[in-house]
């Protein structure tokens, strides 16, 4: 559904012309999403994964490269194509208090998909409700602001929000990697859920190998701008061969709630 | 609601403005006297009942005169202030929205206008209009607007990278909207505080320009009277004072109101603590 | 070591009295790492904090806290300081805020060691920052927190608590927002530490919480609802929550508990749980379950399970 092919980005530290310092963020990144699969991007902070990701959905542009989404070219999108890609794609980012705006009611964040749409505001009303109900809040969370909702809600909210004009391909960016661990099931149950309903395709960012481990079908693996690994999630987990995968997983298997090493 | 909000300051603030207001408001009804009214019997005179601050060198009515021009310099500081802001913002959260080239242009745009002293452009600007209010107001406004271009630039920066903005461009949210909907919200408090404190150094600066002779000609103005008053202040100190505690009490007020808003819209009050939990 | 009788935290909020931190009772002993798990809001840190007399003015203290013997909450301003680094060192939980950035390392713990009249010589600097695993102190010493990676922060940061060689080591999150690589060296390195001096440690991280603690102790809504030893805990956890908590971690079947954790201003009556808890009868609505022993040296506070 989705193919990326040989994607680079670099950013440069200075805005005077003539003495850039580039650094190079995203190298030579290829990989396809199949169609309904979860594929996992787990890396390290710093590796670049968030910056391939806002690459994804025109948030950020990409040196070199191309971006296919189902047989056209969404690289450097016209305002036709654009639209054709808001459509089909949307994100959801990792800290939910940055991505709802502080002073607009709950309410207001989740018509605004639908405004931008121009929808009338029976419509929008209606299903603001329908999403509401989709990611398990109560009506009474409409009339608030993100600050009186916890960390979890309003991470509901975010996602509700990014399923509004139905995606098929939906980006999760380290979604509940600011939440605790009972919330965090709490969310991935709903996404998972939303997935089947909503017939759609995750592409789930995460730094939490033990999760990515439980949700993935396929796993990529980042290391400073580059995939240094891409497999199905048995595969790589049960015969990683990066070093860098290695490497990961043996400190995860460390911290493991099943390992007595450390003791 | 609105008892948790109101401090101090801001009741201060917001007794003096409105006392000010009031007095410009009704003028005609309380003014004793007409205030171009001359009458050279009786110039100088010392406060009385007939005339209860006084009269000027010129034998006019100095409470008429003060109440009138309440309206100028309200009227001044109001234009001013609503010039500067609209331009102001405009400017420089487009400017930041915009970034790049056009953000730096802009900026040193604006850097230039600061390298001047503020009181020296505007004295320039309103010498080339000669004394007439427009040319008062077209001066102000000239050194005001640069304040209100950094300081929405600075917050429209802070707010930019946001990821709410990211999201509304993601479903399909062009500038316009983004910042209509939700950069512009999202800067207005820094921008009230500063009108408001702003509002005060227009009136002063009014009447600093009208002390010089390049304010309004026509009708009475504050700083303009203190001005005529300068002359005598040895035998008739009254004819500068009044005038110049109006100026006092409106600047006053202002600073008042400016100050409580901003301790309200101040991120680390107590009050608003109670979110972290 | 560290005892903690009836230790209450309590504002003035708009919305009425809240208590974020409710009679909580709890011994450390000495050389013991004892770990609080709980969830954001559930008030671990500010029960840290309140040991270390770092509350905001208007909250209001009230219990017994004893360390060594000597009650510590009645003392004043000028005596806390004597407490503060001689008998509590503390990890703060986001290096990167609270180091400042004028200070290079040096700076930082002489200030800290002269704050608490310990000798501030160069080679104590140096084997600190030997045992909290900084390769090539001298060199470290003249640096500044922005030369330095997240982890190395976290590891300064360590050794700047156990610095003034305190009695017990109050560690808030140190592992907070740390790459997993990281996050296992520095779990190590506080391994080693452990025989020296009692830790209490603070986190959400259950795999944190697994590999280092002696015992374990759960908190929710202001209250701990359960200690264990950690072992027994992990192998069998006892109240509803601490199991439930457990089996929504990913390596676990990763169930989610039903519902949301209750705000401050509407904490439900009876017990705090039983909205969400499958075993909830109808005493649980109504009472309110103590914290009771059971079996050996676990404590648990629930109708059902006690």
């Amino acid at each position: 559904m989705l193919e990326v092919k040989a994607l680079d980005k670099s950013y440069s530290s200075s805005t005077i012309p003539f003495r850039k310092k580039s650094t190079k963020v995203l190298e030579n990144i290829s990989f396809r999403i199949n169609k309904h699969e979860t594929l996992c991007i787990v890396g390290e902070s710093g590796c670049g994964k968030t910056t391939l990701a806002k690459c994804l959905v025109n948030l950020e542009k990409p040196d070199n490269g191309r971006i296919i989404l189902e047989g056209r070219d969404v690289t450097f999108p016209d305002r036709k194509t654009l639209s054709f890609l808001h459509t089909k794609v949307q994100m959801i980012f990792q800290n939910a208090d940055t991505s709802l705006n502080p002073r607009h009611l709950i309410y207001d964040s989740l018509a605004e998909p639908l405004r931008l749409q121009c929808q009338n505001e029976d419509n929008v009303r209606k299903r603001v409700l329908q999403l509401l109900n989709h990611v398990g809040l109560s009506e009474e969370h409409l009339h608030r602001y993100p600050h009186q909702l916890s960390g979890g809600q309003n991470q509901r909210i975010a996602i509700a929000r990014s399923i509004a004009l139905h995606p098929d391909l939906l980006i999760a960016d380290e979604i509940t990697a600011a939440l605790d661990v009972s919330v965090q099931a709490q969310i991935l149950q709903l996404l998972k859920t939303l997935k089947k309903e909503m017939d759609m395709t995750l592409l789930f960012i995460s730094h939490d190998l033990a999760l990515v481990k439980r949700i993935a079908d396929r796993v990529a693996v980042m290391q400073e701008g580059k995939i240094v690994e891409i497999n199905d999630t048995n595969e790589v987990f049960h015969n990683p061969q990066s070093p860098y995968t290695k490497q990961l997983i043996s400190s995860m298997s460390k911290l493991s709630l099943n390992n007595h090493d450390l003791k | 609601m609105i008892k948790g909000i109101i401090n101090r300051s801001i009741l201060i603030g917001l007794i003096l403005i409105g006392a000010v207001l009031f007095l410009a408001l009704a003028a005609p009804w309380l003014a004793p006297h007409d205030p171009q009214q001359t009458n050279f019997e009786q110039r100088l005179l010392s406060p009385s009942s007939e005339y209860p601050f006084g009269t000027d060198h010129l034998g006019r009515c100095i409470l008429s005169r003060v109440l009138f021009a309440a309206r100028i310099s309200l009227f001044i500081g109001a234009s001013v202030i609503g010039i500067s802001f609209i331009a102001g913002t405009m400017i420089g959260s487009i400017s930041a929205y915009a970034g790049g080239i056009v953000d730096e242009i802009v900026m040193r745009f604006v850097d230039g206008f600061l390298a001047f002293p503020s009181m020296f452009i505007a004295l320039a600007i309103a010498g080339i209009f000669g004394g007439s209010m427009t040319g008062l107001i077209i001066a102000l406004s000239i050194v005001e607007w640069t304040a209100y271009a950094r300081v929405s630039r600075g917050s429209v920066l802070a707010v930019k990278n946001m990821d709410y903005i990211a999201v509304s461009r993601m479903m399909g949210g062009r500038a316009p909207y983004i910042l209509r909907h939700h950069i512009l919200p999202n800067i207005t408090s820094p921008l009230l505080v500063l009108s408001t404190l702003g509002m005060g150094n227009v009136i002063l600066a009014a009447a600093g320009l009208s002390f010089l002779g390049l304010g309004v000609s026509s009708a009475p103005e504050w700083g303009m009277m203190v001005n005529e008053g300068r002359l005598f202040i040895q035998s008739a100190p009254h004819v500068m004072f009044f005038p110049g505690i109006f100026i006092v009490i409106t600047v006053l007020g202002f600073n008042f109101l400016g100050d409580g808003l901003r301790d309200i819209f101040d991120p680390r009050d107590t009050k608003q603590r109670w979110r972290l939990f | 070591m560290l005892s903690i009788r009836d230790l209450r935290v309590e504002f003035e909020s708009p919305h009425g009295l809240i208590m974020p931190v409710d009679s909580v009772d709890m011994d450390i002993l000495d050389k013991e790492t004892f770990t609080i798990i709980g969830e954001s809001g559930c008030g671990k840190s500010l029960l840290a904090n309140s040991l270390l007399g770092l509350l905001p003015r208007d909250a209001k203290v009230s219990g017994k806290v004893h360390i060594d013997g000597e009650e510590i909450l009645s003392l004043k301003k000028k005596e806390w300081r004597r407490i503060r680094g001689n008998k509590i060192g503390l990890v703060f939980q986001n290096p990167s805020a609270s180091l400042n950035p004028v200070f290079n390392m040096h700076g930082h713990l002489y200030e800290t060691l002269k704050y608490s009249n310990k000798p501030s010589s160069r080679d104590k600097m140096v084997s600190l920052l030997k045992k909290t695993g900084i390769k090539n102190p001298l060199r470290r010493l003249s640096q500044y927190p922005h030369q330095l990676s997240g982890g190395m922060k976290q590891r300064f940061a360590i050794a700047l608590g156990i610095a003034t060689d305190p009695d017990i080591l109050i560690a808030d999150e140190p592992t907070n927002g740390l790459d997993v690589t990281v996050k296992l060296k520095i779990v190590q390195m506080l391994s080693k530490l452990h025989s020296e001096r009692s830790i209490l440690l603070i986190t959400h991280d259950l795999n944190v919480a697994y590999n280092l603690s002696d015992k374990i102790a759960v908190m929710y809504a202001g209250e701990l609802v359960e200690i264990a030893p950690v072992n027994s805990f992990f192998e069998k956890p006892i109240h509803p929550y601490s199991s439930q908590l457990l089996v929504s971690h990913p390596e676990k079947e990763m169930l989610p508990i039903p519902g949301f954790t209750p705000q401050l201003t509407q904490r439900p009556q009876g017990c705090r749980f039983h909205p969400r808890c499958a075993l909830a009868s109808r005493k649980c609505k109504h009472e309110h379950p103590g914290l009771e022993k059971i079996e050996g040296e676990r404590y648990v506070r629930c109708f059902a399970c006690a």
